[in-house]
């Protein structure tokens, strides 16, 4: 195309340009101040109905009132003053969703923040939706795979599920999180990790991390900073979620994770409070449990005739010294369907993951366990709980009868075993075979000091000496006696192996 | 219960329904001494504007402001008097802003409306359409 066919393009656009006198509903600014503006005027303005404040600032409005509109600011609010004019734009809040939003960071508002040019929309799907019904939903039967020994094989995950992760500071949350998104690799899984209130150097490190492993293939981020204003951290999850449910509505399986959901209600008790909504406990607002449940309740699994598609949620909460029982954890642990608690205490310890299997459930994932892993899971529980029984008294004395002392051995191994590095995701045929062999003591032999390089070097054996033992457990899905008796063979087999090596 | 602008503006119209002249000043120097006891007077601005917004609701006026680029003719205001008295089947008044910025054309803004045919907003939507074509 040369220029005189594009001039002569503009002309015949210009000509063919219909000029229309517009008619909008407006307002006037009255007051503005904390992110938030009072607006008089927009008479038919409907509630989270986009205003539009002139320069490129929108605005959400939240309190319809007698007089007035309570309105949110999403942005920049220092060039808004009094009088300023108002307009409605009668669009509900939306985020532009499609599979142009795969590997891009973006604001809660769809606008791409990491450089890499305009984000192509192939819809926009509304931030605020009412989860699906009942009759589209279909029970919990396929595992979400996390790569992490101690969550697959005591508090499985399901695909459509609500786990909660729930710890203090600094004691792995987004870790596991993110070794998550790491183990979705190749599952055909979109990933939506939601940053709210994180500090933007911690975003970045992780954005560096999926990344160099590839998974941002298939992973969006979307960010709220910790400098951003209040209004874009509480609408954060609400966007991921639309986001999510465009795939999930594909037929897809996506996973969200919202991190954290603890900034997000502080963010929405700062909105509420200047909008001057009455306080209640802790000065949250009344609404505040609706807040989380309805966000977390579109997680779901459809049946096949709505497509098949799923929304997993990880919501992240971050406890004050441990303390669960403080407003917004006891709310989210009675939303979710279970929760991954850690703990600081065993995180010193060097348990990593510091997974308290006390206290950590999941209501509805063991339904989506591969056989093989139920078979080993049952016993894994009981041995650990007898072993933090025992544990306790074995500090007092040393005379043990030695049954104990088999059972606090057996203990310590399995403690070890389930330890994991970070960025170290695990298929599930190789922690099938790890936790087979340690719960039926083939390696009661093996120094507790020396499990962990044991594990390391089984697995190694095992890719590339017995890849027939992994794709029998991958097809049969089951503990057959066959395969049982393969995997007593092998690990046999690498142990004499392993105690020449280390002599 | 707190008494705001609006409310005073509403006294103050019905005070004005049912008195004449002298007792609307006695009653607009007691108000003053109410709004004086109470600390109010900075408020004062707010509850015209108010009672100016009430009174015009209630005697069924439409206050119209029209932004143009160039002060319109007389014969034009009247025109577009009439025009707007037929739509509205209201009382008109009228107010006017010069704003070189549009261009040309104009924006009526009355009540919540905003009706917007100045020329810069349509070369912006025009501007807007060839971008995205």
């Amino acid at each position: 195309m040369n220029k005189d066919q594009i001039i002569e393009s503009i002309k015949q656009q210009i000509k063919d340009y219909q000029s229309q006198a517009k008619v909008e509903k407006v307002g006037t600014v009255m007051e503005v101040g904390d992110g938030i503006a009072k607006i008089s005027g927009l008479s038919e303005v409907m509630a989270s109905e986009i205003l539009d404040f002139g320069n490129n600032v929108f605005g959400v409005a939240l309190n319809l009132e007698e007089d007035f509109v309570g309105a949110i600011i999403l942005g920049e609010y220092q060039n808004i003053t009094e009088g300023s004019v108002v307009k409605s734009t009668g669009r509900i809040l939306e985020v532009p969703v499609g599979p142009g939003i795969i590997g891009r960071v973006i604001n809660p508002l769809g606008q791409p923040i990491d450089g890499k040019g305009e984000i192509k929309a192939e819809k926009y799907y509304p931030v605020e939706k009412i989860a699906p019904r009942v009759i589209t939903r279909y029970p919990v039967n396929t595992p979400l795979q996390t790569g992490i020994k101690a969550i697959d094989s005591m508090i499985p995950i399901g695909r459509g599920q609500r786990e909660l992760i729930i710890g203090d500071r600094q004691t792995g949350k987004t870790a596991i999180a993110i070794d998550t998104i790491i183990n979705q690799k190749g599952q055909d899984i979109f990933c939506i990790y939601v940053a709210i209130g994180q500090k933007e150097a911690k975003v970045a490190r992780i954005y560096r991390e999926l990344e160099s492993r590839g998974a941002l293939e298939y992973t969006t981020m979307v960010v709220a900073g910790a400098s951003d204003p209040a209004s874009l951290l509480y609408i954060a999850p609400f966007a991921g979620c639309a986001m999510g449910e465009y795939f999930m509505d594909q037929g897809k399986d996506v996973l969200v994770i919202y991190d954290d959901l603890s900034k997000q209600a502080v963010a929405y008790r700062e909105i509420s409070l200047v909008l001057k909504r009455p306080p209640g406990r802790e000065a949250y607002p009344g609404d505040i449990f609706y807040l989380h449940s309805r966000l977390l309740e579109r997680a779901a699994r459809l049946n096949q005739d709505y497509g098949g598609g799923s929304l997993t949620a990880l919501p992240i909460i971050e406890t004050q010294a441990g303390d669960i029982s403080a407003y917004i954890p006891t709310n989210v642990i009675s939303i979710t369907d279970g929760q991954i608690f850690l703990e600081g205490d065993l995180f010193y310890q060097g348990i990593r993951p510091a997974i308290a299997t006390g206290l950590s459930v999941s209501r509805v994932g063991s339904a989506a366990q591969i056989k093989a892993m139920k078979q080993v899971a049952g016993k894994l529980k009981l041995e650990m709980a007898q072993f933090r029984e025992l544990a306790a008294f074995a500090q007092f004395g040393s005379d043990l009868d030695k049954a104990t002392k088999l059972q606090i051995d057996r203990g310590r191994r399995l403690t070890e075993i389930l330890k994991q590095g970070q960025y170290e995701p695990m298929p599930v045929t190789q922690q099938v075979i790890i936790l087979y062999s340690a719960i039926n003591g083939l390696i009661d032999d093996v120094e507790v000091e020396k499990v962990r390089a044991f594990e390391a070097g089984l697995h190694q054996y095992c890719t590339t000496n017995a890849k027939s033992l992994l794709d029998k457990i991958t097809k049969e899905k089951q503990l057959t006696s066959e395969i049982e008796a393969e995997i007593k063979k092998v690990v046999g087999e690498y142990k004499e192996n392993f105690v020449s090596l280390s002599k | 219960m707190r008494i705001n602008t609006k409310k005073y503006a509403i006294a103050l119209y019905q005070v004005a329904k049912e008195s004449n002249a002298t007792e609307l000043k006695q009653a607009l120097q007691n108000l003053i001494k109410i709004l004086a006891r109470k600390g109010l007077l900075s408020s004062a601005d707010k509850i015209i504007s108010d009672f100016k917004k009430y009174y015009n609701e209630k005697e069924g006026i439409v206050e119209i402001t029209i932004e143009t680029a160039f002060a319109l003719s007389l014969a034009e205001k009247e025109d577009l008097i009439k025009e707007m008295k037929k739509n509205t089947g209201q009382q008109i008044e009228l107010a006017e802003k010069i704003n070189p910025e549009l261009i040309g054309g104009m924006i009526l803004h009355f009540n919540d409306t905003l009706i917007d045919g100045s020329l810069k907003t349509q070369l912006q939507n025009l501007r807007k359409k060839l971008a995205t074509a």
